[in-house]
């Protein structure tokens, strides 16, 4: 109770008052709180998809055949592939592949049915644009297993099913089964958007200080180091504890994300992550000497934090250097646990080294900013 | 209301007929929101005219200028300059605002540049006139110095070349001078009066009333309108008043004593620095009267002088009149101080080196308890530097520093709980409200919450802000600001007090008021640091230091300070102070030579010998001495010596 | 003209005096092609694979080993006979579970289901490990001889990559970082500027000579843009020296593209400078729009025909997605305008139009209340 008592009425409470008050009267903040999170959290979920459907397929049909229709059919079946051009030469054909027009094109040579028909091997050739590595590879291999799949359909009767393998595979998706590209983007931008908004929003309270020229007054006030930082960080978490819940209202709502984990355990450590944010933030202000520098080494730090933690492109296809340097990234460790307790359910057993992480970053930003604060002014 | 309406004294110097206003309003009016800032200003400035405008904070003057200057739409009324609508004599205008609108980050030839860019200045012209105004003012050895790394006076003064690059017909001059030092000041309006006597026009606003007193006209303005119009003799004539500057032992109970008198004859009352001036409607019987109270107190006097009101009187008086001198009211002290005379802050040796710049060098000082130490110099003299670290902010590069029995670490909390520090500018936060500001700083200063609304009422009260409690700082004039700082800085009643130029654009009246309050607080027992460019201010000093480039090169009570000056000051009035101050300033040395106002002051070292010299050069430039009189040293003609001489050396 | 020029000397004068600002200018643009070039790999390799083979005969050992010697899996440890556990834990990506009786069924000459968990987290690694697992059973089976000889008729697929043979994915993602640098740092630079006046207070010289909006615009537009140039530069010789691009083909809708890429990313630099107030609003209104839009509407990452409807027409409205066509043909498929000619004109118009708004911002060049 003495201990309540003292901290209500203490420099502390005076300190958190105050920041609460600046907060909320800079709209600009509450404005950055909400709006961001929102678009950033619709526009990654929306819009990266990786899937590849409806590549634009050029044909150059010299056989002009039932078979070589069937051909151009069965390419077109499960919707990798549509046919947006018939060319009369394999040139025209070449001609719109490089105009980037089309991204694969198939020549059927004209004695395709008679090679067919003569039990003969039957080239085609399926010219692809190679400017997408990744779109590339995929389109190739979709050729490949569906001309596996028609040379299979000719070796049947043509009602019949196709023969059995000796080996099947069966594929289970665990977690995602529908595949859906969101789930996998939302829990990381989840983490992305809380890098940005929480070291923007804290390193922005404490450069504002230095800028306007206050914190030479609140140096001189008998409140420690710590205090100060302190009150700038307890109505900042609160504040982003509430970009916490309206991400994962949008992730259950417009995603329908399954949060199998416990939620609880979701909140909380979120929160942890929220002092690793704050921390970074604060530790960026107490080095620049105005908003343009912080705001630029900010840039500097949160770029690659994103970019090696796995929320956008997959850690595993890192180069072996990078995916070990990720190891040192906060946001790594975050989104895997945010993905963990979202999408799969396990608890504390399963993450506890993420866990462990995340806590010695926190104290790690938050303990050098305390200590450098004092000794910024000279 | 007031005792001259606009249109009856338009009193100009260089009317002809055929000449164009250099700028006329006609009633005009500016609202922001439900805010009137401007109720129907009217004005004709002629060419050639040094036009002043003074007033309190708040009056309307910024937004006057901006709206000449184009940058700004009026809300009614007719505005004209040179004969057109604003916007289309921008080019023959210079504008100067109060931030000097500087690129601190380009150097000062690329400044002067691109506003010759701006301007359309053809590259012949700016060849040769670039380096013409730079030599003018003394900036030729820093044309590749970096604007930021400038004193305030020189900033001020490259800001000035800027306005002048493009050889404008109008100067626009809002506040320049606020924070400049009072040798600054001085170049700054000898280079004014030189532009004015070029045929330019010029338009300034002034907190410091001995500068406007250099104008042809002077506009009083507050509430967002002319309350008086005319020359400096019109203002003081509008009085009607004779002033007595007397100067007794203790000036403080002098006042107390001739204020308790009631007597009529003393129309106002005003202390300046170390003499009262006293408003009389007849100078022999006041003088009988000032003598008869102060005897009956046994208090002994120096001197009585008889004079005619200066500037200041009149602004002091006309806002008393107006009822906004602020109240007096004593701070709620809640417990006892220090015992006076023991020794609060000492330094030895102390000395700060940024990179190869040495700002402050083997400054020694000894502050005890109850007094009130002035550190005064140029700007940049190093004396924030020297408070910043005597309050901990920074680590002195050598030396020994004692605050409040510590030497070890000064930034420790307990150490910082008896301090109070009140910087530049930046005390309170503009995003918050006065309440807000002032709750803030009693819970982080620990003041118990029992006692919390007292001293908030209290500031509130000083500063004639109850009701208005809730209003954004931000919306606050400067000088209101100021005073809001101030109670801010001591509700945790400090033992140890430092204010960095407190009263920097605060009003006469409530400059007056700050000063009771310091002395309040170092009565108690407050060991208090001041700075401050008011010099008149610095006699409520007991003891103070002068500092140049970093060094304390003199340091006594006011009067040591003024005893120790050498020679004999001698006040004269002349038919054109301008042309003597330049002619003497070339003959003697340039330090004994300044301007007060409507007066000269020479410092002579045998006045008796050297006055009639004087007389036949300045005859030989048809120049003629109204009067000269032997008059003791001010702590700005001390000031300005002092300052002078060392920069000499 | 002169004034604008004016305006351009001081604008690179006062930008080269702050150190910081020109460092992160230029470091900035190649921590970005360093981390996009190297880190980025869409593509799935090393994917940690666990193993649980009940049948553990000797070709049930054969098949795991033909499905890890193809590079794309590493063998993961299975934990506690569980085959989701080290999924659950992260620690593998997929498990493939052989049934007892797998070599019996195979040696009966009968079909025996092999089972396959994958994480399906990360959709595109799902799709890559669904699809890798197949092939490689299928190579298994033909190279062992399980499966009779290429039936007849057949049909052979020569696939050819053209422009990329290797499949080199810094070949797509570079051109395409061109695209998020050349908007982003361009953009946040000249808004800072821009704002840093009105803060500083260096706005009201400028409003009170008769300077225009256009011209005050122009001579920072020309400034940032003559930055900007020197950020591409850099850019492409590193990228050059790193990832061993080139320049394929007709250099100049490169050369016409980047110029008026880099004007229409200094003009919405402007605008944003000109509508914020200081200068956190400047960067965020400059770096969040833009650099979301640059990164994901542009089709840097993705393609861009996933993005599904109201998105898909503000991606027409990006100007880094064009100009990721002008890169993209220009670093990698060698065309020329044939390929590309409308691009440059659509980001100009786009460039345009931030200016023009910019502008009628300004137009009073006053204060307003």
């Amino acid at each position: 109770m003495n201990f309540l008592r003292r901290l209500f009425s203490g420099r502390l409470w005076a300190l958190i008052r105050k920041e609460t008050q600046q907060i909320l009267r800079n709209k600009q903040i509450v404005f950055l709180l909400l709006f961001p999170p929102t678009v950033q959290l619709l526009v990654f979920g929306l819009a990266l998809n990786p899937e590849v459907t409806g590549l634009d397929l050029g044909v150059a049909d010299y056989s002009r055949s039932a078979d070589s229709r069937e051909l151009v059919a069965a390419l077109v079946e499960n919707d990798v592939f549509q046919v947006s051009t018939f060319e009369e030469s394999q040139a025209a054909l070449g001609d719109q592949v490089r105009a980037g027009r089309i991204t694969a094109g198939l020549v059927i040579p004209p004695d395709f049915s008679q090679e067919l028909s003569e039990n003969q091997a039957a080239p085609v050739q399926v010219l692809v644009d190679g400017v997408d590595a990744n779109t590339a590879g995929i389109a190739q291999g979709y050729v490949e297993q569906i001309v596996n799949r028609y040379n299979q359909g000719l070796t049947t009767p043509p009602s019949g099913q196709p023969e059995s393998l000796p080996i099947e595979t069966q594929v289970t998706f665990l977690y995602n089964p529908g595949l859906l590209s969101s789930w996998f983007f939302v829990p990381g931008v989840i983490g992305v958007v809380l890098t940005l908004t929480g070291s923007l929003v804290s390193s922005t309270t404490v450069i504002r200080e230095k800028d306007v020229g206050t914190l030479e007054q609140l140096l001189m006030t008998p409140a420690a180091g710590w205090e100060i930082l302190m009150a700038k960080i307890v109505p900042l978490f609160v504040l982003l504890l509430g970009d916490v819940l309206l991400a994962s209202a949008l992730a259950r709502l417009v995603f329908d994300l399954p949060f199998r984990g416990n939620y609880l355990l979701f909140l909380g450590l979120s929160a942890l992550y929220l002092f690793v944010c704050i921390g970074l933030g604060i530790f960026l202000a107490t080095l620049a000497e105005n908003q343009q520098q912080v705001v630029l080494t900010s840039f500097f730090f949160n770029v690659p934090l994103i970019q090696l933690s796995g929320a956008i492109a997959p850690i595993e296809s890192m180069p072996p250097f990078f995916r070990h340097l990720s190891f040192f990234d906060p946001l790594r460790h975050y989104v895997q646990i945010a993905r963990s307790l979202i999408l799969k359910d396990v608890g504390i057993d399963a993450l506890w080294v993420n866990i462990l992480a995340l806590a010695i970053f926190a104290i790690l930003f938050l303990g050098v900013s305390i200590n450098r604060f004092r000794a910024q002014l000279s | 209301m007031s005792a001259f309406s606009p249109e009856q004294t338009v009193v100009s110097p260089r009317t002809s007929a055929e000449s164009v206003p250099a700028i006329t309003l006609q009633n005009l009016r500016k609202s922001y929101g439900n805010l009137e800032a401007v109720k129907g200003l009217s004005v004709v400035v002629q060419p050639g005219e040094i036009f002043g405008l003074i007033g309190p904070d708040g009056a309307g003057k910024t937004t006057t200028f901006q709206i000449l200057a184009g940058v700004m739409e009026a809300t009614a009324g007719e505005v004209s300059v040179l004969g057109k609508p604003p916007r289309e004599a921008r080019l023959n205008l210079g504008y100067l605002t109060q931030k000097f609108s500087l690129y601190t980050d380009l150097s000062v030839m690329e400044n002067l540049r691109y506003s010759a860019g701006l301007r359309r200045v053809p590259d012949a012209q700016f060849a040769k006139r670039a380096p013409y105004l730079l030599q003018q003012v003394g900036l030729e050895p820093f044309g590749d110095r970096r604007a930021g790394q400038l004193s305030g006076g020189m900033k001020q003064k490259l800001a000035l070349c800027c306005a002048l690059i493009a050889n404008p017909s109008v100067l626009l001059l809002d506040e320049p001078t606020t924070g400049v030092d009072p040798v600054s000041r001085r170049e700054f309006w000898d280079l004014l009066t030189a532009v004015a006597a070029e045929g330019v026009t010029v338009v300034a606003a002034t907190p410091y009333l001995d500068e406007a007193e250099r104008c042809q006209r002077i506009a009083l303005i507050y509430g967002g309108e002319i309350q008086q119009l005319g020359s400096l003799a019109n203002l003081r004539d509008s009085l009607g008043l004779q002033r007595l500057e007397v100067r007794a032992g203790d000036v403080a109970t002098a006042e107390q004593a001739l204020q308790a008198s009631g007597a009529p004859e003393f129309v106002d009352i005003q202390t300046f620095g170390d003499r009262l001036d006293i408003l009389v409607p007849d100078a022999a019987q006041g003088e009988q009267r000032v003598r008869d109270t102060l005897a009956q107190h046994q208090i002994p006097i120096n001197s009585v002088r008889q004079d005619a009101p200066t500037l200041e009187n009149v602004f002091v008086n006309r806002l008393r009149q107006q009822g906004s001198d602020p109240p007096y009211i004593s701070f709620p002290m809640k417990h006892a101080g220090k015992p006076k005379g023991d020794i609060a802050i000492t330094t030895q040796g102390l000395e700060k080196v940024f990179g190869t710049f040495q700002a402050v060098k083997g400054v020694d000082l000894t502050i005890r308890y109850g007094e009130i130490y002035g550190l005064l110099g140029a700007n940049g003299a190093g004396k924030t530097t020297v408070i910043k670290m005597l309050c901990g902010l920074l680590p002195p590069t050598s030396g020994h520093i004692e605050l409040a029995g510590e030497t070890a670490n000064l930034s420790r909390a307990d150490v910082r709980s008896r301090i109070g520090y009140m910087s530049q500018k930046f005390t309170l936060y503009d995003d918050l409200t006065i309440l807000q500001n002032l709750t803030f700083y009693c819970g982080v200063y620990g003041v118990p919450q029992r006692l919390q609304p007292e001293k908030i009422n209290w500031v509130l009260e000083t500063c004639g802000l109850q009701g208005r409690e809730h209003t954004l700082t931000a919306s606050l004039p400067g000088g209101w600001k100021q005073r809001v700082a101030f109670g801010a800085s001591v509700m945790h009643e400090p033992d140890i007090l430092f204010l960095d130029e407190p009263t920097s654009g605060v009003d006469p009246l409530a400059r007056r008021q700050f000063w009771r309050l310091i002395r309040d607080f170092a009565h108690r027992g407050t060991a208090i640091l001041v700075t401050t460019h008011y010099l008149e201010e610095a006699e409520n000093c007991h003891n103070m230091g002068f500092m140049v480039a970093g060094e304390v090169v003199a340091q006594g009570s006011p009067s040591d300070i003024k005893g120790n000056q050498p020679g004999q000051l001698v006040e004269m009035q002349t038919t054109q102070n301008q042309a003597a101050s330049d002619l003497l300033k070339h003959r003697l040395e340039p330090w004994r030579v300044s301007i007060f106002g409507d007066r000269l002051h020479i410092v002579l070292d045998n006045p008796d010998q050297e006055l009639p010299t004087l007389r036949q050069w300045l005859q030989a430039e048809d120049i003629t001495i109204h009067a000269a009189e032997p008059i003791p040293f001010s702590l700005e003609d001390a000031f300005i010596g002092i300052v002078q001489r060392a920069n000499v050396d | 003209m002169r004034r604008i020029f004016a305006q351009f000397l001081k604008e690179l004068s006062q930008f080269q005096r702050d150190r910081l600002t020109v460092a992160l200018a230029f470091l900035l643009p190649l921590a970005v092609l360093l981390i996009y070039g190297y880190a980025i790999r869409l593509e799935a390799k090393n994917i940690p694979l666990s193993i649980q083979d009940f049948d553990n005969s000797q070709l049930s050992r054969g098949y795991v080993e033909r499905i890890f010697a193809s590079q794309q899996f590493v063998p993961a440890p299975l934990l506690d006979n569980d085959p989701t556990l080290a999924i659950d834990r992260g620690i593998a990506k997929a498990t493939l579970v052989i049934p007892p009786d797998f070599s019996r069924t195979i040696k009966d000459k009968d079909s025996v289901e092999v089972q396959v968990l994958v994480d399906g987290t990360d959709v595109n690694n799902a799709r890559v490990i669904q699809n890798g697992i197949r092939a490689t059973t299928q190579f298994f089976l033909r190279s062992d001889n399980l499966i009779p000889d290429r039936p007849r008729p057949q049909v052979v697929a020569e696939v050819r990559l053209w422009f990329n043979p290797g499949r080199e994915e810094a070949f797509y993602i570079v051109p395409g970082i061109f695209g998020v640098i050349l908007w982003v740092f361009p953009s946040m630079l000249a808004a800072i500027a821009t704002v840093r006046e009105k803060e500083q207070g260096t706005i009201v010289q400028i409003y009170a000579s008769d300077l225009s909006a256009a011209e005050w615009l122009l001579g920072k537009e020309l400034a940032y843009i003559a930055i900007g140039i020197g950020e591409a530069l850099i850019t492409l010789v590193v990228a050059a020296l790193l990832f061993g691009i080139r320049i394929q083909g007709d250099p100049t809708p490169l050369l016409v593209g980047t110029i008026v890429f880099l004007a229409a990313a200094v003009a919405f630099g402007l605008f944003v400078g000109v509508r914020t107030g200081n200068q956190t609003g400047a960067v965020q209104g400059t770096a969040i729009a833009g650099f979301l839009t640059a990164l994901l509407l542009s089709g840097f990452i993705y393609r861009i025909d996933n993005i599904p409807f109201p998105l898909s027409a503000l991606s027409n409205v990006i100007p880094a997605r064009y100009y990721i066509l002008i890169t993209r043909d220009a670093l990698v498929r060698g065309t020329g305008w044939a390929g590309v000619g409308f691009a440059p004109l659509a980001i100009a118009l786009i460039g345009g139009f931030f200016f023009f708004a910019a502008t009628r911002i300004l137009h009073r060049m006053q204060f307003s209340d």
